[in-house]
């Protein structure tokens, strides 16, 4: 099995990897089906208050008939598949905030696993069904389990903004293991720059290996190729520098714009590191790219096939740099936040689906909703019963809010710049 | 650790990859959201969670006798009453302080990513009120049992041991190749059926590797298979913890008895050493290094393996030897393993072999899809 091989029967792979067009006609389908649910829970919701009125008042008034019938008519507004997106960046970049809140700070591996978990999940659902800030930190605690780091519930929670229940935190945890069809491995890219880092230091220092199918390539011919990059560096340790540099821009560009964009759904982590590289110090990856592919090949090559793949994979990873670069940070944007503010704030709390308001009642009963759902007769009548009763005891524990509508995050970060 | 449960179980499946491939696309089909056009769905589609939509309540399986009970889990046979399929049902107790275990999870994660004939196969996942469980592929026996009923007094024939190390190897090359660590082989672990195949479960203890391998626990194979550099308390181990405990387990499908039944760490290198030899600098530099080495180790000089397995050909013992190296980076490789001159006559020991598989089932083999 060659390495592309694995990659490919990856569940990344099988499951989660796009087209720019699928992807887009995916979330615009979970849009108009999660509007067509707010809109009937609201209706329903609507109605089970007009009539609870009507009994307690005998016969309705004409004139508060005439008032619901106005406020029904009036369509509600749900989030646009744009803003929907632009609430799961946001709560993305709320989990690298929130890893910070923890000592040592979680690892980044565990911070990006989250955040393809909160993408992953919610390609099917809307934050209109589940708002995000219930989901973003059980992504973030289960992220946590499957990436190895340890962490009891109880410490978790203490790092959450708002002081949640330990038992909401997990309640959506089942709903968001099966949005994620029970694939939680993450391929990420920072692994396979380590590896393109530690290549290219060992060119610099001369002990660089030719690619498989380039044997005549001496480590001699490698350094000097590296060393002949502009702007010119002649000593080593400029170079050394140089590496450096262009690594730590890298990860950040991994850690960051990588994250927050669609650049997992669209392209494999090694096209991903590789623009990432690109973006940080162009001919220093052009370089890294040249030594496997037996480069530079210029135009008079054109019937080497490498010079056809070279083409291929610089279109590639020319797009993919095109999004990494285009990501600006949310928290860092006055307009863009403002817009946000009045979607999370307004907008959404008027169109969020009141019958999936309360996950901690929920958690315990998806097998039985579903099979009341299909009209199985799998779960008994007085079984029923006893999780109705159940959720009713539940219900007392009102969810506490996490850090929603009011942008906690976003204060205390704002503290942390300033302090 | 003993106390670990051994995954999933028994099987008596007939069918063939493309039905197990169907039957595992119905149980977590990868189409309907994916595959086809949004315009194709049906007239209420939930976006949401595709399984609850699908079907595979847990109405949807008979559950028969209990298999198997470990720590975070119990096994019992369970059959699909729509299919009539017999299938393993794992059922994991969310007890919980800390929601889903990060055992079952991590086990999900890496069973959904390792899809090989040789590794057994996860079909479903189910929610109940307060319990999760796994369907997995139905097998007959883990090896621990067959060779207790099947065996001469545990011990195996050649044509057996060659299929089973053969399949042991391909299911642990894959494993390597997608960077998994098992980290817990043993014959409990190790699972048949009745078309004579051998496929690893239980991969509760086994994580994906990545460069770092120096942060894992030391305290992770079970005893008998573990090697030696993880009983000396290496933490850097990496693939070849699995070639040995291969090899311990080799030996023992020939004689029917664990080569190295050591009841502590201590003792356990010692059984190991007076078979293997005392280890030293000159033999495995570096050594000295790790914490578990003491320079007063009672000094055993190296047995020939071959006088405790008489029974074992001079090609299969030339494979036992690589596998069982002490210098973890002498070991052999799995893919170097399964290009091993041993394995050469394979083929021709496998129609042999389906003769006895026949007899050993009394005849019960062929027309077994009747349910």
């Amino acid at each position: 099995m060659i390495e592309d091989d694995v990659y490919r029967s990856s569940s990344q792979f099988r499951l989660w990897s796009f087209t720019e067009a699928s992807l887009k006609s995916l979330r615009a389908t979970t849009n108009t089906v999660a509007s067509d649910r707010v809109r009937a829970a609201l209706r329903r919701a609507q109605d089970a208050r007009r009539s609870a009125n009507s009994s307690a008042t005998g016969t309705p008034a004409p004139g508060s008939d005439a008032e619901s019938k106005a406020t029904e008519e009036k369509p509600i507004d749900c989030l646009t598949p744009e803003e929907e997106q632009q609430v799961v960046d946001y709560y993305s970049e709320q989990i690298i905030q929130l890893g910070e809140n923890y000592k040592p700070p979680l690892p980044t591996i565990v911070r990006a696993t989250a955040i393809q978990y909160l993408r992953r999940f919610y390609l099917t659902n809307s934050p209109m069904t589940y708002h995000p800030k219930q989901i973003m930190p059980c992504a973030l605690f289960l992220a946590t389990k499957t990436d190895n780091y340890y962490l009891s519930l109880r410490q978790f929670t203490e790092g959450v903004p708002g002081q949640p229940a330990a038992e909401d935190i997990i309640a959506p945890e089942f709903l968001v293991m099966q949005s994620l069809r029970f694939t939680f491995d993450v391929r990420h890219p920072f692994r396979g720059l380590e590896g393109g880092v530690m290549e290219l230091r060992a060119i610099s220092q001369g002990q660089g290996q030719p690619a498989p199918h380039l044997l005549a390539q001496t480590p001699e011919d490698l350094r000097r190729g590296l060393f002949s990059l502009s702007p010119s560096s002649a000593s080593a340790a400029a170079m050394n520098d140089r590496i450096s540099r262009a690594h730590h821009a890298t990860r950040e560009i991994l850690k960051t714009a990588a994250q927050i964009t669609d650049a997992y759904f669209l392209y494999t982590p090694s096209q991903i590191w590789l623009s990432a590289l690109l973006l940080a110090d162009r001919p220093l990856a052009e370089f890294y790219l040249d030594t496997k592919l037996g480069g530079p090949i210029t135009t008079q090559q054109e019937g080497n096939p490498l010079y056809a793949l070279r083409t291929k994979l610089l279109l590639t990873l020319n797009n993919c740099a095109t999004i990494l670069q285009a990501y600006k940070p949310l928290a860092s944007d006055d307009v863009r936040m403002k817009t946000l503010k009045r979607i999370i704030g307004k907008k959404l709390y008027h169109c969020q689906n009141p019958e999936k308001a309360n996950l901690a009642g929920q958690k315990r009963i998806p097998a039985a909703a579903a099979a009341a759902a299909a009209g199985e007769s799998g779960t008994s009548e007085s079984e029923m019963e006893r999780l109705a009763k159940k959720r009713k005891l539940e219900h007392g524990n009102e969810p506490k809010d996490l850090f929603g509508g009011d942008l906690v995050m976003q204060r205390t970060k704002e503290k942390q710049l300033d302090g | 650790m003993d106390g670990r449960d051994r995954s999933s179980s028994k099987t008596l499946q007939p069918p063939a990859a493309a039905y197990l491939e169907l039957i595992s696309s119905l149980a977590s089909p990868k189409s309907f959201l994916f595959r086809h056009p949004p315009r194709s769905t049906p007239p209420n589609p939930k976006p949401t969670p595709p399984s609850t939509m699908d079907k595979q309540q847990p109405s949807s399986f008979q559950q028969l006798e209990k298999l198997g009970e470990g720590t975070y889990a119990t096994v019992f046979k369970g059959r699909n009453r729509q299919t009539g399929e017999l299938v393993a049902l794992k059922e994991i107790h969310l007890d919980s302080e800390e929601g889903t275990p990060s055992t079952a999870i991590r086990e999900i994660s890496l069973m959904k990513e390792l899809k090989h004939e040789s590794i057994v196969s996860l079909y479903d996942v189910i929610h109940t009120e307060n319990k999760l469980m796994l369907v997995f592929e139905y097998m007959d026996k883990d090896l621990k049992k067959y060779m207790d009923t099947r065996g001469d007094r545990g011990q195996l024939d050649q044509a057996t041991i060659k299929s089973f190390m053969h399949q042991l190897l391909k299911g642990i090359a894959f494993c390597h190749e997608n960077r998994v660590l098992h980290r817990d082989l043993k014959p409990q672990n190790l699972l048949i059926n009745k078309k004579g195949q051998l496929k690893l479960g239980d991969f509760g203890l086994a994580r994906a590797f990545g460069i770092p391998v120096n942060t894992f626990s030391n305290e992770v194979v079970t005893l008998w298979y573990r090697a030696p550099d993880v009983l000396l308390g290496s933490r850097t181990y990496n693939t070849s913890i699995d070639i040995w405990s291969a090899g311990c387990i080799m030996a023992e499908l020939y004689t029917g008895r664990p080569l190295f039944p050591g009841t502590t760490n201590e003792d356990q290198l010692m059984k190991i050493f007076r078979l293997m030899g005392t280890p030293s600098e000159r033999s495995w530099p570096g050594i000295s290094q790790l914490p578990e080495y003491k320079p007063n180790f009672h000094v055993y000089a190296t047995q020939d393996l071959g006088i405790i397995l008489p029974q074992i050909d001079p090609l299969g013992l030339d494979l036992l030897n690589r596998m069982l190296q002490l210098r973890p980076e002498m070991r052999v490789s799995a893919h170097d393993a399964l290009q091993h001159p041993w394995f050469h006559d394979l083929p021709q020991l496998q129609a042999q072999l389906q003769q006895q598989m026949a007899a050993a089932y009394g005849g019960m083999v062929p027309p077994q899809q009747a349910y």
